[in-house]
């Protein structure tokens, strides 16, 4: 078995909010969680949890199941649990910070349909109660 | 199915507070300009002095105890 560095290996499943800020890509997120505020080392943070569904861009039809986003220009977007938000990724401010800005002509209809398919395709949890009590098979 | 838009969500940055962080922010930005290497030493013009400080004066009077510690902050002001 082959070693990895440390250095080597990255999540693949880990959000490159500047990639997709500097491609202005749309994406549309929904809040499933809202932590308790933590101090992350720069002041207590209430991070959210949610789904986020790349829309345009090289990301295009990307998700993101349960992403933790502690970015403030994001996090401050996603206000309510069960919200759905679309807007484009870019940055703001004289420090360049990424944030959730104001979507595009179109992304509404793009987010619609996104969300159904990934609605329609939505995973069973294991632990759901069981109907009968036969066997599955 | 109904889809928020975030050009539809206010946030700390849409209110009168979060408007002069930000403000305060582009001053600073502006602030930095002028200390350039290539500038330093030459003394600025005295009307672009006196717009800056009438632009902080009018920050500052109208800014919550909170905002002036936040100001404070961006202007590296003890």
């Amino acid at each position: 078995m082959a070693l990895k560095g440390a250095s080597t290996t990255v999540d693949s499943d880990y959000i490159d909010w500047a990639g997709l800020a500097a491609e202005n890509a749309a994406v549309v997120c929904t809040v499933k969680a809202i932590e308790p505020p933590k101090d992350f080392g720069n002041g207590e943070v209430a991070a959210v949890r949610a789904r986020v569904i790349v829309l345009t861009g090289s990301m295009a039809g990307t998700v993101y199941e349960d992403e933790r986003i502690l970015k403030a220009g994001i996090r401050n977007k996603l206000q309510e649990v069960g919200d759905d938000v679309v807007g484009r990724l870019d940055v703001y401010g004289t420090r360049k910070a990424v944030g959730l800005q104001a979507e595009h002509a179109g992304d509404v209809a793009l987010a619609e349909a996104a969300l159904a398919k990934a609605n329609g395709f939505k995973v069973v949890p294991v632990d759901s109660p069981v109907d009968s009590d036969e066997a599955p098979f | 199915m109904s889809i928020k838009k975030a050009s539809e969500v206010r946030t700390w940055r849409d209110t009168p507070v979060g408007a002069r962080f930000f403000l305060a922010q582009e001053i600073e930005a502006r602030l930095r300009e002028m200390a350039l290497p290539e500038v330093k030493g030459q003394v600025p013009a005295p009307e672009w002095i006196g717009l800056i400080l009438l632009q902080l004066h009018a920050m500052l009077h109208s800014a919550e105890p909170s905002d002036v510690r936040k100001i404070k902050q961006v202007f590296r002001i003890d």
